[in-house]
């Protein structure tokens, strides 16, 4: 399989293109193209993963070929530790995420197409290893979620999806023009191709490149011309976290979206973000990522992220603005843990991307399912769930341990690695964090409480448990929750050797 | 007829065509009439000079510059904006034949005002010459200002006109008066001649000889600064862009614009490149056309904002792109020194600008245009729903906004990269900045277009106007998807497009 990459990312394209010659009306027939659109990509990720080998160095499944010549631009992808586990996730949940869909009935045809071309863009991220690649499928997520958002979501979807939009694309424009300036700064160096990602973090590194050529002796306004870019690339990814104070387009953008849409913003539009800050911003930018000051700023953003969301999850009264808070607070773990520089930190970071890449989209998905029965999701409308939905309950319970770090739960582990190897390095700031693991814990024991204990709630007397298909969509994910917190091992076997790697450039 | 001038007059092929087609539309309006086979006619007759011209321009053999008739030069630079001129024109024809606004009586007497203002703009592209300069744009100009008031009957058309006719006139007489202290200071209609003098009358002119040039220079930009519509000459174009018949715009937006900058490079570039002009004037006009550039995007893309009409709101963002076509002029200017390749990197930015704004450009009007023949749609408001009712003019609809505002995989991205990398490479790095937060702006209004098309309406269908498509709009539609598959394909493909604005380059 020589070309194994490749055909991860563009078997949704031929679903594009298929349900596109549909007619409009063959709706079964375009969910059923989607879904097997979807699924040779789950199956080819699973074989990635299975033929991926962690002790060897460097990227795999390398595919590189001239693209544009005249710019230097390749097509270059390849994967390592840190982006298989995260394509294979993405392959899950748009897989799922297309039976989760499955209800959805106005423009089927257009919502399809769109999904598919989402998880182009999204698989295209983690494997490009060409900057301008890199930003290409960066920005084709763009228009599928705007419209996602925006046609298919609840009542206030429109300023949700432009407010989704303009937020990005500040982001990206300046991702932009930090490519713009590596890639002015490498041809000047005589580079030939000067958006290959790998060979400009070896330069970058080793401090080869350092924009002298572009501004005076490599300052600007007095800071170093690779500072600059660095923080013109952590805006653009802390925006797509979000990192607090860029986060205010997330609960907007969750509360609007349909379920299944939640489910992929949450479960992997979000890591990208933090992928791009582990793939660009410290393994490109060693030296600046890992300055004193820089770092414990990123340290404190983490924190301030893990406290703040947990408060305001706590404080809210909708169910799915409750998960979407709590996913800001979850992503603060990898920005603390990845800026603590150890091997327990990182891997740690790289964890909490997948773990809770699963838990999240599982509470997503349980919202979903009580948003569709009672058409509302005020967390005080319900009580007593339990009694009625008793299989359901127990698939949330699952995903709300896991999101609260109960020891045997995927999420526990990465948290606790988090912690530990942040405590090497900021002992203060890791013990304040565990302030945000016990709100976390209060609000999701409180939440399971008021929803699904105490006496029911006589108008959902009738409410029926959870059917089938939403069971096929939400039993995956609560396996996996468990079985990441059992045998970490499997994931992080993965992870940890592509992260000692990245360890070495601050050796 | 000797044979250089068989030579001449071969580089002059696709200009003939042109004028070939005027005669023919002109004599067949006055012997057919006005009836249903006169447009036939005309309209078959118009795109068949356009097809030509293109075909002939195909042939031309542009890696050695020449020159015809002593005043134009048959470049690769003169090709390059020959075909987008007309290349341009042929989809307004095309447009114009579906437009219902255009009266069925006066429909016929449209092409041949189109082909002589593509003729107009060829000319002005090709030469060197003041004086071929000013009757180039005048032959631009005239047909243009009778365009817009095209609908007689509609009174924002003849306001359209009557301003356009105003402010066009004061800016040739501008520019003219510019030409005229250009000419006593140099005493020749040449450009390189003029450059000569021009550095003469800096260094050894004296205070006198140093206003002149500032004067001329200013008067000339002036001018030129009109005809694209770059900040502070550009309040005529919002009113006339959207008084204008919608083909007329489309034509004002892309091939006038088109003509505007090809004139101006070519100024810039033969009066003060040429030479080695004194830096400190280089850089003081290089960073003026700077400011020009930031203030031009900044003002268009900000009004654009409050736009509810879809004409005017594209007439305001096409200022904005006015802008940022000027980087590049203001990257060429910045060079210090004999530094050729930096000229060349601005010049190449504006180029590759130019090619990806024509498709974002001329695909978007195709869209509106087809959208007001089917649904009579103009506003904001009435687009409501119809991304639903005809979903493919919808989706390329989307396409062509996102090259416009720079999204990839369009080919508005692929310029804009250019526009980007040449102003950091030249250190004008704040105009980097300030240019990408505008492409921010610039998404937050064009997106308006497809929330309407999409996010709004009630699921009632709205009742085409036309129910049924004839064949003239299936064509137009189809030339829109050809539009809509290049921009895609350019933003992924663009090595040759590199390739050929690299050998169009002056």
């Amino acid at each position: 399989m020589d070309h194994l990459l490749s055909l991860i990312v563009f078997t949704p394209l031929v679903g594009v293109l298929a349900v596109m010659m549909m007619p409009r009306d063959a709706k079964d027939a375009m969910r059923t193209v989607a879904a097997v659109a979807t699924f040779v990509p789950l199956v080819l990720a699973t074989w990635l993963w299975w033929q991926y080998d962690p002790s060897g160095v460097g990227y795999q499944f390398i595919e590189q070929g001239s693209w544009i010549a005249a710019l230097g631009v390749e097509y270059h992808v390849g994967v390592d530790g840190l982006s298989i586990p995260l394509i294979w996730l993405s392959t899950l949940l748009l897989f799922l995420g297309v039976f989760a869909s499955w209800k959805i009935d106005k423009g089927v045809k257009g919502y399809m197409m769109l999904l598919l071309l989402l998880e182009v863009g999204i698989n295209g991220v983690f494997c490009a290893l060409d900057f301008f690649l890199f930003y290409v499928f960066w920005e084709i997520m763009l228009l599928p979620m705007y419209f996602l958002i925006g046609v298919w979501g609840g009542p206030r979807r429109e300023y949700a999806a432009i407010k989704f939009f303009l937020y990005t694309l500040a982001g990206s424009v300046l991702m932009l023009l930090g490519i713009v300036a590596v890639y002015l700064a490498a041809t000047d160096l005589g580079v030939t191709t000067p958006f290959n990602i790998p060979l400009l973090s070896e330069l970058i590194s080793s401090g080869q490149l350092d924009g002298s050529s572009l501004v005076n002796e490599g300052t600007l306004l007095g800071w170093p011309f690779l500072k600059w870019i660095f923080v013109f690339f952590f805006i653009g990814f802390a925006i797509k976290v979000p990192i607090v104070p860029f986060h205010t387009w997330l609960p907007d953008a969750h509360v609007e979206a349909p379920t299944p849409i939640s489910v992929i913003l949450a479960g992997i539009l979000l890591k990208l973000g933090c992928y791009g800050i582990l793939r660009i911003n410290i393994q490109m930018f060693p030296q600046v990522a890992s300055e004193p000051a820089i770092a414990y700023t990123g340290a404190m953003l983490g924190l301030i992220a893990i406290v703040y969301g947990a408060f305001v999850a706590m404080a809210q009264t909708d169910f799915k603005r409750l998960v979407a808070y709590s996913s800001v607070s979850h992503m603060g773990y990898v920005l603390l843990g990845a800026s603590a520089f150890t091997a327990a930190g990182l891997s740690g970071a790289a964890m909490q991307m997948f773990t809770h890449g699963t838990s999240s989209a599982l509470l997503f998905l349980v919202v979903g399912v009580v948003y569709d029965r009672a058409h509302h999701r005020e967390i005080e409308g319900f009580g007593g769930l339990a009694n009625v939905a008793p299989i359901y309950t127990g698939v949330t319970t699952v995903g709300m341990f896991a999101a609260l770090g109960l020891p045997s739960m995927s999420g526990f582990v990465s948290e606790a690695l988090v912690i530990i190897g942040s405590w090497q390095v900021y002992p203060v700031l890791a013990s304040l964090a565990v302030i945000g693991i016990v709100i976390t814990a209060a609000f999701i024991l409180w939440t399971l409480q008021r929803v699904f204990l105490g006496p029911l709630n006589e108008k959902y007397k009738d409410f029926p448990d959870a059917d089938r298909r939403e069971l096929f969509t939400m039993i995956p994910l609560a396996f996996l929750c468990l079985l990441f917190g059992v045998a970490p091992a499997l994931l992080l076997n993965t992870i940890v050797p592509t992260i000692e790697s990245i360890r070495n450039l601050f050796a | 007829m000797s044979p250089e001038m068989l030579t001449d007059l071969q580089a002059l092929m696709p200009e003939i065509w042109l004028v070939a087609a005027i005669v023919v539309t002109l004599t067949a309006d006055l012997i057919l009439g006005h009836g249903r086979t006169a447009r036939t006619v005309t309209g078959v007759v118009a795109l068949a000079g356009v097809v030509g011209a293109l075909l002939a321009l195909g042939e031309q053999d542009t890696s050695v510059p020449a020159r015809a008739f002593g005043v134009l030069s048959v470049d690769g630079y003169a090709w390059f904006f020959r075909a987008l001129i007309i290349s341009a024109t042929g989809l307004v024809i095309l447009y114009g034949i579906i437009f219902r606004g255009l009266e069925d009586r006066t429909r016929n007497e449209f092409h041949p005002m189109l082909l002589g203002a593509a003729f107009g703009g060829c000319l002005l592209v090709s030469t060197d010459n003041l004086l071929m300069l000013v009757l180039g744009m005048e032959m631009l100009s005239l047909p243009s200002y009778i365009m817009a008031g095209w609908q007689k009957r509609e009174r924002r058309s003849a306001e359209a006109a009557l301003k356009y006719l105003v402010y066009g006139a004061l800016a040739s007489g501008l520019m003219l008066f510019g030409f005229s202290l250009l000419y006593g200071m140099s005493g020749s209609l040449w450009l390189p001649d003029i450059g000569l003098a021009i550095t003469e009358q800096w260094e050894l002119g004296g205070e006198l000889g140093r206003m002149l040039v500032v004067g001329s220079t200013v008067l000339v930009f002036a001018g030129i600064g009109f005809k694209v519509a770059a900040f502070p000459f550009h309040f005529w174009a919002p009113d006339v862009y959207e008084g204008s018949p919608a083909p007329v715009t489309a034509m004002l937006a892309v091939a006038s614009k088109a003509a505007g900058i090809g004139l101006l490079l070519r100024f810039v570039d033969g009066a003060f490149l040429g030479m080695v002009v004194s830096e400190d004037w280089l850089a003081r006009l290089g960073s003026v056309t700077a400011v020009i550039a930031a203030v031009t995007m900044t003002y268009g893309n900000i009004t654009a904002v409050k736009q509810t009409n879809v004409k005017r709101l594209l007439a305001y963002s096409s200022i904005a792109h006015a802008g940022f076509l000027l980087m590049g002029v203001a990257v060429m200017l910045t060079a210090t020194g004999d530094d050729r390749a930096a000229v060349e990197t601005g010049q190449q930015a504006t180029l590759m600008y130019l090619a990806t704004y024509y498709f974002g450009t001329l695909g978007a009007f195709g869209c509106l245009m087809a959208l007001a023949d089917r649904f009579g749609a103009e506003d904001l408001d009435d687009y409501e729903g119809l991304g639903r009712q005809a979903p493919w003019i919808g989706v390329m609809f989307v396409v062509f906004l996102a090259s416009l505002t720079g999204l990839p995989p369009t080919a508005g991205f692929v310029g804009k990269w250019f526009v980007f990398r040449a102003a950091i490479s030249s250190g004008l790095d704040w105009l980097a900045v300030v240019a990408a937060l505008n492409a921010a702006v610039a998404l937050f209004y064009y997106m308006k277009i497809p929330v309407s098309l999409f996010l709004r309406g009630g699921d009632q269908p709205r009742v085409a106007d036309v129910p049924g498509l004839g064949l003239v709009p299936r064509v137009a539609n189809l030339s829109i998807l050809v539009l809509a598959a290049a921009t895609v394909w350019l933003g992924l493909m663009f090595d040759d497009l590199i390739a050929w604005v690299n050998a169009s380059l002056l």
